[in-house]
């Protein structure tokens, strides 16, 4: 790897998250707790296999808005709509489940893949209609659309698809054709304990596929350059015959399918059942998945991995602490982004403090 | 003849630089008090720089500016006006709510609390009669043309006593009747004995107005002379560094066979006409000017005949197809070629790599394709091609093509425009703010071009470029073609003045 490489794509973030760690390690030190349970919870998201078999179950769903919103940035869009979405996205599975239950699995899997990006897909498809067609905003369409998708989606669980039987706001269980392996069923196999009891599961291969895909189709197709060319510059695009209004439909409709297949890491490979609040804001932390890989889909890997062990970690340090709860993972993620977000303004503080240095 | 009249400043050894960019480079030149000095040279050389150096927004690295014989530092802007130097900058400083008399006080008002309004105005009015201001003071200066928007911002320096005043390219957006006006009142201004620094890339300009001239290029101040010693082509050498290479101009016998059919076309936004009526035919190997001062259509028009603006009413028929039908995609697939008038908002994405530029408006075609993707190998070696063919530096294709010059950029926009077979040409400014090297490459091609049979119709603000070029002109005025002349025909003083809706004779 050569430097200048690294300098570009990682030396940013990471100091970013020694920020962050740093800050966070103040904020506890302030409310009276021993810093130590910091690198204690976030050493166990990684190095044990309890804990990576979380962090990268809470890793999947990342990538998969991270891809969504990093897609439609590119087309100088912003998606605020990936929570609306993954809710439709999952609320299709179960209702294909419910209406086929007793699929085959060669038939059952595939087209649970299908339907979760369908409905997922048609919720971006109203975004980019209104803002391609009708000229609407669609930062305001997409949040809108947000309380529309997940009160229809909670509507779902609580009436028509409610399980009975129990007192929780959650469905009916899918199909068992619909289950997805936990990755602990294989390294079982191998017989590894590696993931044994966590719900990481094989919908993981399906997203780093998906963030291959996006990486191949944004950047050596001819489709993927009028998307970057759009969001790049659109009068360039308009004069070279780039049509704005079907870049834009096209693009919000694969970002909600790219949004909807959260679900299928929660429904068919976890719960297997939806449960109300599912989704700790998986579509809103994709926002800043995509800000901290520059919208680069390979990069959308790593900062969702990153997100994701902030997210288990926060966790653990609620099970280590008394006095912290999980939400301390929000107050990580925020500093994070405040640091991301302003990387230009500190870039340039940090280059006036080492000017001197810099001359040659 | 004029070193006879005292200096007013000079630069000694002035140098300055940009992060790693020397922009001046041991500067040394000084200038005659009551005379107008040009700064020429082309962009990029460091003109801008070192004038603006006198007028203390940036300080030089090293070199010391004398005024008035003596050294001086001038630290900013306020101590520069102290000393009676004033600027007017390429881009207005004015506020287009107030009206002109409040924005020639703004700033140095004449006392903090109460105005008192008549006795202003008396006083601008007499500025404004001793030197032929003809601006109506009451105004709004977003009512006002461009030119008078200028006059303001000289009134403005007079105002605050300015005696040497400079101006930076003041004559890139008027017409040619503004521009004599603008030079009448300098010499005025001379008269009285102010000194007038003009910094321009318009050598006829300097020739025709200027006292004495500075040179520069490169950062560096290469000579100062008298103009009478100059001809345009000795000016032009000095500024470029090297021989110009005569245009050639290639017979074209080709049969008068219309390749762009314009019949009637109107087309009108929110009730306004924008384009009124247009009717025009260009032949094979033909090249027919626009002329005309911006806003009058132009920008229109372009859109219509790029295939991006369909609600227009009459008929364009490009080799006999009617375009109407077509996207802007399929109109560059069926030999139309683009060179849009805006290079950074239209000709190129500037994130982009030279190579993903290269490929614009044809990145859909099967040959720079392998299979479902694009071929990177194939787009590398079709931008090598057209970088090699076009002298474009630096010509990695996979740096961003924000790192080149102006006019390494439009020689790229050139390239891949012409880079298929381009049975009509639509030219936009073509050569806007590039370097005159790149204006003459740029020139020849299009010849070569026309001599191949191509129709081009060539829409610039920049007369003499059209005059050059065109074979017949038509000038455009408020969505209107006013008048239509062949080249030998025209003048440059009829066609200002039908630009400006002067009547017909």
């Amino acid at each position: 790897m050569k430097p200048h490489f690294f300098k570009k794509y990682f030396a940013g973030p990471l100091i970013a998250v020694l920020i962050s760690a740093c800050l966070t390690t103040a904020l506890l030190i302030c409310l009276g707790e021993n810093p130590s349970i910091l690198w204690e919870a976030f050493t166990s998201t990684f190095f044990n296999g309890f804990g990576l078999g979380y962090t990268l179950y809470y890793t999947t769903p990342l990538i998969f808005t991270g891809l969504s919103v990093a897609l439609c940035f590119h087309a100088g869009l912003f998606n605020i709509g990936a929570e609306g979405q993954l809710h439709l996205g999952a609320a299709g599975i179960i209702a294909l489940s419910l209406f086929f239950p007793g699929l085959p699995w060669y038939f059952s899997i595939p087209l649970g893949v299908i339907a979760s990006m369908l409905t997922g897909g048609l919720w971006g498809l109203i975004a980019g209609f209104l803002k391609a067609k009708r000229g609407s905003h669609e930062v305001i369409v997409t949040i809108l659309l947000n309380f529309i998708g997940i009160t229809f989606v909670n509507y779902l669980i609580l009436y028509p698809f409610k399980n009975t039987q129990v007192q929780n706001p959650e469905t009916l269980e899918i199909g068992q054709s619909y289950f997805l392996s936990p990755l602990s069923d294989f390294t079982a196999y191998l017989g590894s304990e590696l993931f044994r009891t966590t719900p990481v599961n094989v919908t993981l291969f399906l997203s780093l596929f998906a963030a291959l895909i996006c990486y191949l189709f944004l950047f050596h197709t001819a489709r993927g350059y009028e998307i970057r060319a759009l969001g790049q510059n659109p009068s360039a695009a308009r004069f070279n015959g780039i049509s704005a209004s079907t870049n834009t439909l096209l693009v919000f409709t694969l970002a909600g399918a790219l949004s909807g297949l959260v679900g299928i890491n929660e429904v068919m490979g976890f719960q297997h059942k939806l449960i109300e609040g599912f989704s700790p804001q998986y579509g809103f932390t994709g926002i800043a998945v995509a800000l901290m890989a520059r919208n680069h889909p390979l990069g959308v890997i790593l900062a969702a991995l990153l997100f994701g062990s902030i997210h288990n970690g926060a966790r653990e340090i609620e099970f280590l602490s008394e006095k912290i709860t999980k939400e301390i993972s929000i107050v990580m993620e925020a500093i994070l982004i405040i640091i991301i977000a302003g990387q230009g303004y500190f870039s340039s503080l940090v280059y006036r403090l080492f000017k001197r240095d810099c001359h040659d | 003849m004029e070193s006879l009249n005292p200096e007013v400043f000079s630069f000694k050894n002035i140098t300055k630089t940009f992060a790693s960019v020397l922009a001046n480079h041991e500067v040394s030149f000084s200038v005659a008090e009551g005379t107008i000095h040009g700064v020429v040279g082309e962009n990029g050389a460091g003109k801008s720089t070192i004038m603006k150096i006198l007028y203390g927004m940036f300080e030089p690295d090293s070199g010391t500016i004398h005024f008035q014989g003596k050294p001086r530092s001038i630290p900013d802007p306020q101590t520069a006006i102290s000393l009676g130097i004033g600027m007017v900058h390429q881009h207005f400083m004015l506020v287009p709510t107030l009206t002109v008399w409040e924005n020639i006080i703004l700033g140095k008002e004449p006392s903090k609390w109460l105005l008192d309004k008549a006795s202003i105005l008396k006083q601008l009015k007499s500025l404004k009669t001793k030197f032929g201001f003809q601006v109506d003071l009451e105004a709004k200066i977003e009512s006002l043309s461009v030119g008078h928007q200028q006059q303001v911002e000289i009134l403005k320096l007079l105002y605050r006593k300015a005696n040497i005043l400079i101006l930076d390219e003041p004559t890139a957006v008027l017409s040619p009747q503004e521009v004599e006006s603008l030079f009448e009142k300098l010499k005025l201004l001379k008269k009285a004995h102010k000194t007038i620094v003009i910094i321009t890339h318009k050598l006829k300009e300097i020739l025709s107005f200027t006292d004495s001239v500075t040179v520069m290029r490169q950062g560096k101040a290469i000579e100062t002379l008298p103009t009478s010693s100059l001809t345009e082509d000795s000016l032009a050498e000095k500024i470029i560094g090297r021989k110009r290479i005569p245009l050639n101009f290639e017979k074209s016998g080709f049969e008068p066979e219309p390749v762009l059919k314009v019949a009637s076309l109107s087309l009108s936004e929110a009730h306004n006409s924008i384009l009124r009526h247009i009717s025009f035919e260009i032949n094979r190997g033909e090249i027919v000017g626009i002329a005309g001062i911006e806003g009058n259509g132009q920008h229109e028009l372009i859109e219509v005949l790029a295939g991006v603006e369909k609600n227009y009413s009459g008929t364009v028929i490009l080799n006999q197809e009617n375009i109407k039908e077509l996207s802007a995609y399929d109109l560059k697939q069926k030999g139309f070629s683009l060179i849009p008038p805006d290079r950074h908002l239209e000709g190129v994405i500037l994130p982009f790599s030279l190579a993903e530029n290269a490929i614009l408006g044809h990145h859909r075609d099967p040959q720079i394709k392998s299979g479902p993707f694009l071929s990177s190998t194939k787009i590398t070696q079709l931008a090598s091609q057209l970088i090699q063919s076009f002298d474009i530096r630096p010509g990695e294709p996979s740096q961003s093509i924000a790192g080149l010059s102006g006019g390494n950029q439009q020689k790229l926009v050139v390239a891949r425009e012409t880079a298929r077979e381009v049975s009509f040409l639509l030219a936009a400014h073509p050569t806007r703010g590039i370097d005159i090297g790149a204006i003459d490459f740029i020139h020849q091609y299009f010849l070569k071009l026309k001599a191949q049979g191509t129709a081009m119709l060539l829409i610039s603000s920049e007369l003499e470029e059209i005059l050059k070029l065109s074979d017949r002109i038509l000038v455009l005025y408020r969505g209107e073609i006013v008048a239509q002349v062949l080249k030998n025909e025209a003048t440059e003083k009829d066609l200002g003045l039908w630009m400006t809706g002067g009547s017909k004779k």
